[in-house]
């Protein structure tokens, strides 16, 4: 899974690209780890997880994911309307 | 220019490293918004994918962020415009 569709040849590094996909993907892990960890913890009396946490995780981490795709298409709706509402603006104030 | 302070030659790599940093932020964004309305919207976990009322949490949670954010972007640029004074032609 890439952020990134592939962009224009005389497009922006492909250093910079291939960097910040790793990073973001290195945030989204900090992030749905503590999430995760946050929301199934029952106690701190034992250092190993219980069966029930355990599952807990794993169902976490399953939502986390889905949520983070129906937020990706979200994104991607809401910037293509703002995008025609500015090309719409720019067209009627070209006239 | 649209970079007063940079010299004329450094414009274009002003504005590459612009993007860049526009693609950061934006990515950025995205993760603390899936971290924000996942936290709000999805407090049980009896089953491993998202049932409709959260589905629905999420999406309109992310759309409300995302048109917030859209909007004090332009008041934010229409307060930097009215303080920031026009540079001499």
């Amino acid at each position: 899974m890439s952020w990134f569709g592939g962009g224009s040849p005389s497009g922006p590094d492909p250093m910079f690209l291939a960097r910040t996909e790793i990073e973001m993907y290195n945030d989204l892990f900090v992030k749905m780890s503590a999430t995760c960890i946050s929301k199934c913890r029952s106690n701190y009396k034992e250092p190993d997880m219980n069966i029930g946490e355990q599952s807990c995780v794993d169902r976490c981490t399953g939502k986390y994911m889905e949520a983070q795709e129906k937020v990706g298409d979200v994104m991607r709706k809401v910037n293509e309307q703002h995008a025609q509402q500015q090309q719409a603006m720019q067209g009627m104030q070209g006239r | 220019m649209a970079f007063p302070q940079v010299p004329a030659h450094q414009q274009a790599e002003m504005m590459a490293r612009m993007e860049e940093m526009q693609t950061k932020e934006s990515l950025r964004s995205y993760n603390m918004l899936v971290e924000r309305c996942f936290t709000h919207c999805v407090s049980a976990f009896r089953s491993k994918s998202l049932d409709a009322k959260e589905t629905t949490c999420i999406e309109r949670c992310a759309e409300k962020f995302m048109k917030n954010t859209q909007r004090v972007g332009q008041r934010f640029a229409e307060l930097q415009a009215a303080t920031v004074p026009m540079p001499p032609q």
